[in-house]
């Protein structure tokens, strides 16, 4: 039956009950309805919920054609307390096995029960469905981070077929998945994240700050870089080292992070520019290795990656305005050509400096426990001031 | 037999014992005058039932019976003043409740509280030259103060009775007109103005109203009372539940069947008695529940302006 028609009929029995409590008020009440009525007793144990089902069937046959009774049962009943009675007693005893079975699959329950199963199914394979995705995502990141080879001249490069370079390790020292190489594909708060929980900026070691503050002595242990020396090669051109190691701080490969991103916005803008314009002469390099996914990070051996990334900026518009900064970015540090001189994009002008000459006794001693040092030193010629672990030296 | 009726003798001596000894205050009412209560209160019930009714049944009937009010009520009857006054003290204010609740007025309310005090000190005399009291039919099952409550009920009914008497003479021009507004069919076409299509939608609900009353009067008793109550009475669901013994949930599943019930048996009424064809009935019933429906509507608007009222000052 449909609810339209349950509603005709409702309104019908509505009609014909109001026609009856009219016609009641009239002339109903001075009838004698139904012969013998219900005494005060037997009204007050109906009312009462005190008889038995016989009786209680004796009675509704009265109640049902008896206007009178059954408007003293109306009033008796509230005063009873029987309907908080029956409903508690309905809630304890319950209905039977073939009520409640047919009550669960009644249309007025199906109607909303069905919606809101097919919403909560929708909304749990969407939840199974974004959790598997996500996990997809992850290991393929996790492929990606087999890839990183250290070279063999200690540096760490990134596998990446993308670009078709070959893959070099060394024999002698084996690859391990580096958790900084993750970074390579997370987005700038992920690598700060990454960085933070990486086991080489956690395996900091003791002696780093004071090696940072110039302290280090000759052949006195300077943490991880200090254990093996490793010395970079000359950088190829066709092949450009790939990004500087972190054997640093936190703080410093926070800041090294940083600066990654910024140059890789740099980058991607140039490239941006470039596609509309043609591709400018004196570009010397372009940072694959950063622009495809930043640096990669030394592997808890010690091993200072090295990565040196040259690029000329300015655009036509500056050069047109002879304001042309050429920069150029090794082991991880950004370097500004302020006349013959190469200036760390860190050193605040003013700040002191530890002068150490090509050659000297202090520059091996400090080459010795800083590799990347050497490797900027030899890569820029010239006066170099570079901020390393938070002490400016200027190398000449 | 007669040893049944001895051993429900035995029985009933033993259940009144112990109904005495569970009493707070028996206001010396011996056993003999208790069982012969007692014994009626059996036939009235337990054996008009159950004509055999074993030891367990008759215990558990007389263990459930009030014990102080029964005491109470027998002393009143044997004129103990003691028990008058405790019954006056105890209940005054419940007598005095339920004849404001059916009166129109205070006064109205205390000359039916001081009619229910006279009628239950019995203003006729019996054969025995004892009062022809009301008390004589509580039988204790129920509580003293829901019995108090029906008796309070029923003679207002009386009264109201009495008083619809003398109206209608006075008034039965007035009656006759309301009466025959109520006999006119439902039709919500009297604007129309092609007078065949309004007869003939006069007669359609004429059958309509006819073949539902019908219906309603070959439902069961348990669903006609249900009917009544909710329709008739304007009781909620809740309340008319409450009443049958069921919840609340339970009425309302039932009242879902009866309308399927009472459908199918108006059109088939309506097919033979009168010819229609299901589109003839499915038109009829649409027809004239569209015009229920706007005629209802003020009625339920009313309705809930009062609840919400109610709710308000409550």
């Amino acid at each position: 039956m449909k609810a339209s028609e349950k509603n005709e009929i409702d309104l019908l029995l509505r009609a014909l009950g109001r026609d009856a409590a009219g016609a009641r008020a009239s002339s109903l009440q001075a009838k004698g309805e139904s012969g013998v009525h219900l005494d005060a007793d037997e009204l007050n144990c109906y009312a009462e919920g005190i008889v038995s089902s016989a009786e209680r069937a004796r009675y509704n046959q009265h109640l049902a054609d008896c206007e009178s009774c059954r408007q003293i049962v109306i009033d008796l009943v509230p005063a009873a307390g029987v309907a908080r009675r029956y409903e508690v007693s309905d809630q304890k005893m319950g209905w039977n096995w073939r009520e409640k079975f047919s009550a669960l699959f009644a249309p007025s329950v199906l109607r909303y029960a069905v919606p809101a199963l097919t919403l909560t199914a929708v909304i749990a394979i969407a939840i199974v469905a974004l959790r598997q995705r996500q996990h997809t995502e992850f290991v393929a990141q996790n492929r990606t981070q087999t890839a990183p080879v250290v070279s063999s001249g200690g540096e760490v490069q990134t596998l990446t077929t993308k670009n078709g370079e070959q893959p070099t390790s060394s024999p002698n020292q084996p690859q391990q998945p580096l958790a900084g190489a993750k970074d390579k594909n997370l987005s700038g708060t992920e690598k700060v994240d990454a960085l933070r929980q990486s086991p080489v900026a956690e395996n900091k070691p003791p002696n780093t700050d004071r090696a940072a503050q110039g302290f280090i002595q000759p052949g006195q242990s300077a943490g991880v870089a200090e254990s093996k020396p490793i010395f970079a090669p000359e950088p190829s051109p066709a092949a450009p080292p790939p990004a500087p190691g972190y054997a640093s701080s936190d703080a410093d490969n926070l800041a090294e992070v940083r600066k990654q991103k910024a140059e890789e916005d740099l980058q991607k803008r140039r490239r941006e520019d470039s596609k509309s314009q043609p591709r400018d002469e004196n570009e010397v390099a372009r940072p694959t290795a950063s622009a495809k996914g930043g640096p990669s990070r030394s592997n808890n051996q010690g091993v200072a990656g090295l990565s040196s990334v040259m690029s000329r900026t300015g655009s036509k518009d500056e050069k047109a305005a002879g304001n042309e900064v050429e920069t150029r970015r090794v082991s991880g540090r950004l370097f500004h050509r302020q006349g013959n001189a190469w200036i760390d994009a860190d050193y605040a002008s003013g700040r002191a400096t530890v002068n150490v000459t090509r050659g000297s006794e202090q520059f091996r001693s400090l080459t010795a426990d800083e590799p990347a040092l050497r490797s900027i030193a030899e890569q820029l010629g010239g006066e170099v001031i570079v901020v390393w672990k938070g002490t400016a030296y200027r190398i000449r | 037999m007669s040893q049944k009726v001895e051993q429900i003798e035995r029985t009933l001596a033993a259940a009144t014992a112990r109904l005495l000894a569970r009493a707070t205050d028996a206001y010396s009412v011996c056993a003999e005058t208790l069982v012969t209560r007692i014994s009626a209160a059996v036939d009235k019930y337990l054996l008009r039932d159950s004509p055999d009714p074993s030891t367990a049944d008759l215990n558990d009937f007389v263990d459930k019976l009030q014990a102080d009010d029964l005491c109470l009520i027998v002393a009143c009857e044997q004129g103990n003043e003691k028990a008058w006054t405790d019954l006056v003290e105890r209940f005054g204010s419940t007598v005095r409740s339920a004849a404001r609740s059916v009166s129109a007025n205070e006064e109205g309310a205390d000359d039916l509280a001081q009619s229910i005090w006279a009628e239950l000190h019995g203003l006729r005399i019996r054969e025995d030259g004892k009062p022809a009291s009301k008390l004589a039919y509580y039988s204790g099952r129920g509580s003293l103060a829901g019995w108090l409550r029906a008796v309070v009920g029923q003679l207002a009914v009386d009264q109201h009775r009495k008083q619809s008497r003398l109206m209608q003479t006075e008034d039965d021009a007035e009656f006759d007109r309301l009466i025959q507004k109520n006999d006119q069919p439902w039709s919500g076409h009297a604007e129309r103005l092609n007078p065949e299509i309004e007869v003939s939608d006069k007669r359609a609900s004429a059958d309509l109203q006819k073949a539902l009353t019908a219906s309603i009067a070959q439902l069961s008793d348990e669903d006609r009372l249900l009917v009544k109550l909710y329709y008739f009475d304007g009781l909620k669901l809740r309340e008319a539940g409450a009443i049958l013994g069921v919840h609340e949930a339970t009425a309302s599943r039932r009242l879902m069947r009866i309308h399927t019930d009472l459908r199918k048996q108006v059109e088939e009424s309506l097919k033979e008695e009168h010819g229609w064809t299901r589109p003839e009935t499915e038109r009829a019933f649409s027809e004239v529940a569209l015009h229920m429906e706007a005629d209802i509507e003020p009625l339920l608007m009313g309705e809930t302006m009062v609840k919400n009222e109610s709710e308000m000052t409550s």
